[in-house]
């Protein structure tokens, strides 16, 4: 017998391998869910050199993306800085747009609300000096103005075109000292003459006993034959006056921001 | 009148500069002031006087309500300048800063006068003498660049010439 089972030994073999894989096959398709002890073990043993491996690899791989391999990042990096590049001034351009659309939709209802023929105009560049508040405007007398027209925003009045020439015109702004327009004060109807203080504007010839107090709306009179009446000129911020002067002190904050002038309105027949 | 129109043309491009330049709480600096006092130092009255009145009225056109205020002004400023220009050294860079400073106080001076004598509305010394030393250390400023610029140019052009001479 032992020398028949030597002699058959490896096919025996053989078969009793071929018979075990088949018997514990059968029995682990019956038992499907379950994890053996062995495939515990297994899995147990072999999960750190599988991480190991794994972190190995990714590193590796890593590696030879971002260190080694760059023949098309450099290119890559440009591109999309470029795009980007191109993608902000786009963005600043939509922003601006958008401002610029809510500017000139205020002065379009502005427009619609004066009931003169208007024509408006974009601030182009400032008073040469810092004494002076003029401000150049890109309308001329090809334009149809002419010196005196009156210049509002919808916050209120600007100025009077002070120069012209064909394609460009010079605004005196109310804040210059030169300028004065006969105003009223809308609550009382107490008249005066505002007056440019560079930053600033006054009342002259208010009288001591008329009623003006802080927070009165300044309106144009309509007198003087420039600015037609009812247009917005300003605040009254303050007031002075002692029992001696027949006139008061009133101080003037203007309705209109002259330092961020950017489109204008011109009223072309504004004689009231 | 070579001369007189290089004057011009850098005086333009001074005062295109001076209205491209937002309103600053110190001032705006007066680069054609610069320009007036190099032509008290360096030019003679048949040249310097024109090109002055010039210089004025080309900031008038561009500043201001009257034609001619600047003109006046600056040729003031000039005629002074000159008046004493023999006894300076026109080379030390101290001096334009010196000039600069009583060239501002005299322009003020000059401006309120004028403005306050001769036009109708007499208001604006308040804001000149508000404004006097802001003006000042703009212009104090400008100045330094300016001669910083210049010893620049100098330095490069004498290099370059060097350069030139070699090959």
């Amino acid at each position: 017998m032992l020398e028949l089972i030597r002699k058959y030994r490896t096919p025996l073999l053989v078969v009793c391998l071929v018979m075990t894989a088949l018997l514990i096959y059968s029995s682990r398709l019956r038992q499907k869910p379950d994890t053996t002890l062995f495939e515990k073990a297994v899995l147990q043993l072999t999960s750190p050199l599988l991480g190991g491996v794994d972190t190995a690899t990714r590193t590796a791989g890593s590696l030879w993306r971002h260190y080694l391999w760059l023949i098309d990042t450099q290119k890559e990096n440009d591109h999309l800085q470029e795009k980007n590049r191109h993608l902000r001034a786009r963005l600043d351009k939509v922003r601006e747009y958008r401002l610029e659309n809510r500017r000139l939709s205020e002065l379009l209802a502005l427009r619609e609300r004066l009931k003169f023929s208007t024509l408006a105009a974009r601030v182009i560049a400032a008073d040469a000096t810092s004494l002076f508040q003029t401000v150049i405007i890109d309308r001329g007398t090809e334009d149809g103005l002419h010196e005196g027209l009156p210049v509002v925003v919808p916050e209120g009045v600007v100025g009077r075109i002070l120069r012209c020439s064909a394609h460009q015109s010079r605004i005196l702004l109310a804040t210059d000292a030169s300028s004065a327009m006969a105003v009223l004060v809308q609550r009382s109807r107490a008249r005066a003459v505002c007056r440019g203080r560079g930053q600033t504007l006054v009342l002259d010839f208010a009288l001591a006993k008329e009623d003006i107090a802080v927070g009165d709306r300044i309106i144009t009179s309509g007198y003087g034959g420039i600015f037609p009446k009812g247009l917005t000129v300003g605040t009254v911020r303050r007031t002075q006056f002692n029992d001696l002067d027949m006139f008061q002190t009133v101080t003037v904050t203007p309705a209109v921001n002259f330092s961020r002038l950017e489109e204008v309105l011109v009223l072309l027949d504004s004689q009231p | 009148m070579k001369t007189l129109l290089t004057y011009l043309i850098i005086g333009t491009v001074f005062v295109v500069i001076e209205t491209l330049l937002p309103q600053m709480p110190f001032g705006k600096p007066n680069l054609l002031l610069l320009l007036v006092l190099t032509l008290g130092l360096k030019e003679k009255v048949s040249l310097g006087g024109p090109a002055s009145w010039l210089l004025g009225c080309l900031q008038d056109s561009l500043a201001g309500s009257t034609l001619g205020l600047f003109g006046l002004v600056y040729l003031i400023l000039y005629l002074c300048l000159r008046s004493v220009a023999g006894h300076l050294n026109s080379e030390s860079p101290a001096l334009l800063l010196f000039l600069i400073l009583a060239g501002t106080l005299l322009q003020g001076m000059v401006l309120i006068f004028t403005l306050g004598f001769l036009a109708e509305h007499g208001t604006y010394w308040r804001q000149i003498v508000a404004a006097l030393p802001g003006q000042l250390a703009v212009n104090l400023l400008a100045a330094l660049i300016f001669l910083q610029t210049s010893s620049w140019l100098r330095s490069h052009a004498r290099h370059f010439g060097r350069k030139g001479g070699l090959s």
